[in-house]
């Protein structure tokens, strides 16, 4: 489970987002005597205030029901708060650097990472996460033609 | 040569069978295991499929998800645990009935009936979507806005058991689609002067982001016992289940009927079928009092219903381009991608190409009896592949497939985003199908509605003034009344009683 919230929480997230669309979208430009491309993005930020309000209104009556942010238990459990680390980190990480560092240094990392989170053994996890690598390589660089990043190593580029 | 043989000589072509092949042991395969689902299944597949020609691309999703959904029923009947949501409906019933002792009746229940089902759907896909195309090739821009108008709003009265968090969801979905320079006036809305979101935001990553990271991260935190099989050896799956046809004719015919109806529509797929279906089996059963207590009516009438579903689904998705579950939502986005435009020239531009995914179609269900059989023979061995080594792997599929689109390590991030974004929604009960629906169907929205106001001049009642069009308006409408006026009714019984 992840973090749950009273619905006065979520519809002020809500709420949060449709303010920030219709804000964003007061600098779109009108067309004269046609919907311009300002309305749609109106109508959902609109539409998002209006959720928003009956999320909250309902969440308020149930205010006693369910505590305002139910934080889940994996947050003091070390290994799977690892797992979702490992996943949301190692994951900003490849979006951030696999054209720097290159296919062949974050896909083994990420998937040896979160192996070894998941409390495979790292005599076991370092050979899958390898043979995970080369297998996936091969698939969609040689077999599909995707140009996965080479990173750190451009020259040995086939 | 007639379109039906040019059909023919797609499909059996030899590379096209061995992706259906391959396909289905994939389907079955990530159906069987608890926690992957067949929307995963397809969106696992978009990245492969992506360097297919269309026929198999279409071939391959249409197999898969055929297979995952009825693989689902495995684990449902041996521990008790769904493989898919969609067999969560009677996970319980066929528990019972392997407790006593009759663990091949149902297993084989699940997997005949599911072949019926999809078979019965199937057929219904393939004499409604020409049909419906013919009526549909005189619709307008007007018509269309009421379709989809009148699908997003299917999509949240049925996906959702509180209005408001379908709404949210939806109205999310429609935002995301006003991303990007896709508009009819091609202003950049939303895109930060970032060029990766001048196109939008690239609807693969999004799917993968929602229906495969999230169930990795609610994987990664779940406290999920050890998976125990409560039998592992089986006799005739088959033996019984010409009795059961006998017994329940009426029940599997219902079943598949009513799965294909909710299939095509909006929002809702093959699990929200099979609880409708389970429902409606006991009301009409001569003895609602052995449901849950481990009685195979149920299992036969939902089992034909969640396959029908998804030939159901591709009723309106193959017609109108409007999705009627979240794997057709993808199908979709394949279909655009393969350059296949679903809607109603494809019917007369490309039949055969249109006749081959209904040929996919059947092969999909005859392939499932020999294949299920093994699946289910086999089903020890395949909980033998340990889930904390699957899991890495399938995030490294995803991150690799998100990347591969569009060659932008971008789309990794956006499926970062709508992963936990998909967690999220999830733990706190927002229904995700809509967002996915309001995303595919945002873009046909704006520009069917801009048309239609550019044509009629600004004038809101042309919008009622065409006779389908006006139907379809008028029955959106009062779909919209509904729950205002169970509202004020259920406020009046309370004022007094």
């Amino acid at each position: 489970m992840t973090v749950r919230v009273n619905d006065v929480v979520s519809g002020g997230l809500v709420g949060a987002l449709g303010v920030t669309a219709l804000v964003l979208a007061q600098g779109f430009p009108e067309i004269p005597g046609e919907p311009g491309p300002a309305l749609f993005p109106r109508l959902a930020g609109a539409g998002l205030l209006v959720v928003a309000v009956a999320l909250v209104l309902g969440g308020w009556r149930s205010r006693n029901a369910a505590p305002w942010v139910e934080w889940p238990e994996w947050l003091s459990q070390p290994r799977r708060f690892a797992a979702v680390v490992v996943i949301v980190a190692g994951l900003a990480i490849t979006a951030l650097y696999i054209e720097t560092l290159g296919f062949f240094i974050c896909a083994p990392l990420l998937v040896g990472a979160l192996l070894v989170a998941l409390s495979v053994r790292v005599a076991v996890a370092i050979p899958v996460a390898l043979i995970a690598t080369a297998v996936v390589h091969a698939i969609f660089y040689s077999g599909l033609r995707v140009a996965l990043p080479w990173g750190l190593f451009e020259r040995f580029a086939w | 040569m007639d379109p039906v043989q040019t059909a023919f000589a797609l499909v059996l072509d030899p590379y096209v069978l061995v992706v259906i092949l391959a396909s289905a042991f994939y389907g079955l395969f990530i159906g069987a295991i608890p926690g992957l689902t067949a929307t995963m299944a397809t969106a696992l597949l978009v990245p492969v499929t992506f360097f297919m020609p269309p026929i198999p691309a279409v071939a391959a999703i249409v197999t898969a998800t055929a297979m995952a959904i009825f693989s689902g029923d495995i684990p449902g009947a041996l521990m008790r645990i769904p493989g898919t949501p969609a067999s969560a409906a009677y996970a319980d019933e066929a528990y019972a009935m392997t407790k006593k002792g009759q663990a091949e009746l149902v297993l084989g229940a699940g997997l005949v009936f599911s072949v019926i089902g999809g078979l019965i759907g199937t057929t219904i896909l393939v004499f409604a979507a020409p049909s419906l195309a013919e009526v549909a090739l005189k619709f307008s821009s007007f018509e269309y806005f009421w379709l989809v108008v009148l699908g997003l709003t299917c999509a949240i009265f049925i996906a959702s058991d509180n209005l408001a968090k379908g709404f949210a969801s939806l109205t999310l979905g429609l935002l995301v689609a006003t991303v990007g320079m896709e508009n009819p006036a091609a202003f950049p809305r939303y895109t930060f002067d970032r060029p990766e979101l001048a196109g939008g935001i690239t609807l693969i990553p999004m799917l993968v982001g929602l229906f495969a990271v999230s169930e990795i991260l609610r994987f990664a935190v779940s406290t999920a016992p050890t998976l125990k099989l409560e039998q592992d050896r089986f006799g005739s799956i088959f033996r019984g289940q010409w009795k059961l046809l006998k017994q329940y004719p009426m029940a599997t015919v219902r079943g598949s009927l009513l799965g294909t109806a909710v299939g095509a529509l909006p929002g809702a797929g093959a699990d929200i079928a099979a609880w409708i279906s389970y429902a409606v089996s006991k009301k009409f059963s001569k003895t609602p009092e052995k449901f849950g207590t481990g009685h195979v009516e149920g299992i036969v009438e939902s089992g034909a219903a969640n396959n029908s579903a998804l030939s159901g689904a591709w009723i309106p998705a193959l017609v109108f381009g409007i999705p009627g579950d979240s794997i057709t939502a993808i199908a979709i986005g394949v279909l655009y991608l393969k350059n296949m435009n679903p809607g109603p020239t494809i019917f007369m531009e490309n039949p055969q190409n249109i006749y081959a995914v209904f040929i996919v179609f059947f092969i999909a269900q005859l392939l499932m009896l020999p294949l299920g059989w093994i699946a289910i023979k086999t089903y020890k061995q395949v909980l033998e592949v340990p889930r904390n080594v699957l899991m890495p792997l399938i995030l490294l599929f995803c991150t690799v497939g998100a990347f591969a689109i569009n060659n932008s390590v971008f789309d990794i991030g956006v499926m970062l985003a709508f992963g936990v974004l998909g967690w999220l929604l999830e733990a706190n009960r927002f229904p995700v199908a809509p967002v996915i629906l309001g995303a595919v169907l945002g873009h046909m929205l704006e520009e069917n509605f801009i048309t239609s106001m550019i044509k009629a001049d600004g004038n809101v009642w042309s919008f009622f003034q065409r006779p389908i069009a006006g139907t379809l308006g008028v029955l959106t409408l009062l779909l919209w009344m509904v729950p205002i006026v169970l509202r004020l009714s259920k406020k009046g019984r309370v004022a007094h009683g």
